[in-house]
């Protein structure tokens, strides 16, 4: 379980994450909301440890996490063009491997393995070779995330996945967001501008406000009306 | 096409509709703080319009004057600047036109004589020949030697990978490397390494680390960081982090300068041997205290082969690079 408690980040004189508290249970796909500048990247990137709350615990199964226990997909992908989608991947593994291994691009067999077996686990069967540069905007999103899942993770952090993706494409790549999530029992957090495509596999919303958390339940439970008030507040 | 007579919808503007009958129209000037009240018009929107286009145009042109008038001052100044550095520096053009003959004469009679520059050609070969390979040896092994430690020393420089008790003296070290020309390291190395090729190589090697350690400092501080968050998110350490993600960005750079500065450094390495540090640069310098112009003219042709041959195996390989390189984007 991700535990979040009393976590705070400024920036300067602005507060940007104020007070939050929340519990994120594995297996379950939470979908953070919220308008531009609510706090959601900001609180993404105190749980991976990108940045350092000014306040605040984060626990993941009653311990302070390690670097490569929480994965975080950025929302461009945050790839290279001129790395192979299978070299992409095999960066996940870097928190674990020696540094000699990436120095000289030998990695071993077994991570060489993983690694295509985690491109097939997102859909991308067949394409370990292709540069990251030729691929679609959801294939580079989903490399993406083959490359968290390589760090072996134990909660999957998605920042925006799915901004610059059309609906059909965007709704695919949340879908097997929410497929390794639910496979592999790991804690999911995405947040999403589109709050309407998480519709069918978010298990849980949390919604920010003004770097609060606004809304806190479960899928089951939050409807249209709801989601438009964390946007109205 | 649209009939403008046929109520077409305008795009949000600021300015009174047409069916106002008394608009103030106020425009502010927004260079020197200036308020001025332009027009006040009477007769509809049109008139209207109409001033405030004038405003806006007389604007412009007092902008657009002004401008002019500073870039005028500005080229007269530099002309005048340069004109008065040639002369102080003892640039006369008269003096110069007075003894074109001297040059006519070599150039025509010596140095461009097509059969007398063939036959020195031919007659040298045997020694301008295995300098001018020399040279090529010299250049490529000094770039060789220069552009690894060069690229050590750059990514130490840059500021967004080391912190700035490392990038700053890093950086002083690089300045410092290239403030002293190539044949000044030349003439120290000679002391080192005695007359010959080896002093041009630790010369040109040198002279790489200062010149590339700041070209690649600089290429990696152009990087996106958001690739390198996301290695160092999984846990990666700094030097992991620069190996999977900073240096990926920018090996097609790295490697098009590396290729450029083979072909400065032949370029420098041609010259070196003036000062006893190997290469074609000796034959050169031995030709003209000979006066021997012919010999001289010999000794460009080869260089300037010698030079293009480079250039044309630098610019074949880039392409070669770029081609393998370059994603082929949906």
């Amino acid at each position: 379980m991700l535990s979040v408690a009393s976590l705070e980040k400024r920036y300067g004189d602005a507060p940007a994450v104020r007070g939050i508290d929340f519990d994120l249970e594995p297996g379950d796909l939470t979908v953070l909301i919220g308008r531009s500048g609510a706090g959601k990247t900001t609180l993404l990137r105190c749980l991976d440890g990108l940045e350092r709350p000014d306040s605040g615990t984060v626990r993941l199964d009653g311990t302070r996490p390690d670097p490569t226990d929480i994965a975080l997909v950025f929302q461009t992908g945050a790839l290279i063009d001129g790395k192979s989608a299978l070299e992409t991947v095999l960066d996940g593994a870097l928190g674990r491997e020696p540094v000699w291994r990436e120095l000289l691009g030998w990695h071993t067999a077994g991570e060489k393995r993983a690694a295509i077996e985690r491109l097939h686990a997102v859909g991308l069967a067949g394409d370990a070779a292709r540069r990251v540069g030729d691929l679609s905007g959801g294939e580079r999103q989903r490399v993406g995330i083959a490359r968290a899942l390589q760090q072996e993770p134990r909660a999957l952090l998605a920042d925006e996945p799915v901004a610059a993706l059309d609906p059909a494409t965007a709704r695919s790549v949340l879908e097997r967001l929410a497929a390794v999530v639910c496979e592999r029992n790991l804690v999911g957090l995405v947040s999403l501008h589109q709050p309407r495509l998480a519709g069918g596999v978010a298990d849980r919303y949390l919604g920010l406000s003004d770097g609060r958390v606004t809304l806190d339940a479960p899928a089951s439970d939050v409807d249209e009306a709801r989601i438009a008030a964390v946007y109205d507040d | 096409m649209t009939d403008p007579s046929h109520g077409c919808t305008e795009p949000d503007s600021d300015e009174p509709s047409g069916d106002t009958s008394a608009g103030a129209i106020a425009a502010e000037r927004s260079d020197g703080g200036e308020t001025e009240v332009q027009a006040e018009t009477n007769g509809g929107g049109t008139a209207g319009a109409s001033a405030t286009i004038d405003t806006e145009f007389d604007r412009i042109r007092r902008q657009w004057r002004r401008r002019m008038t500073s870039r005028i001052v500005l080229v007269a100044g530099l002309v005048l600047g340069v004109v008065l550095t040639a002369r102080w520096l003892g640039f006369d053009l008269a003096y110069l036109y007075a003894h074109r003959e001297n040059f006519t004469s070599v150039l025509l009679e010596e140095m461009l004589a097509p059969t007398q520059l063939w036959e020195q050609l031919q007659g040298d070969a045997p020694t301008l020949v295995p300098a001018a390979f020399e040279t090529l040896a010299i250049a490529t092994v000094g770039t060789a030697i220069g552009s690894p430690l060069a690229l050590c020393f750059g990514v130490l420089a840059a500021n967004n990978v080391t912190p700035r008790l490392v990038y700053g003296p890093m950086r002083l070290l690089l300045g410092g490397l290239r403030a002293v020309p190539s044949m000044v390291y030349a003439l120290l190395f000679v002391i080192l390494a005695g007359l010959g090729p080896v002093a041009g190589v630790l010369a040109v090697a040198m002279g790489t680390i200062g010149d590339l350690g700041r070209l690649f400092a600089d290429e990696m501080e152009e990087i996106d960081r958001t690739p390198v968050e996301a290695v160092a998110s999984s846990g990666a350490g700094l030097l992991a982090t620069t190996s999977a993600a900073r240096l990926p960005q920018v090996t097609t750079a790295y490697v098009a300068w590396t290729l450029f500065y083979l072909e400065l450094n032949a370029r420098k390495s041609s010259v070196l041997g003036i000062v006893g540090a190997g290469g074609i640069g000796y034959p050169l310098i031995m030709a003209f205290r000979a006066r021997n112009y012919t010999r001289v003219m010999a000794a460009i042709v080869i260089i300037l082969l010698l030079i293009v041959s480079v250039e044309a195996a630098a610019n074949r390989l880039r392409t070669a690079l770029d081609a393998d390189r370059r994603p082929s984007r949906r």
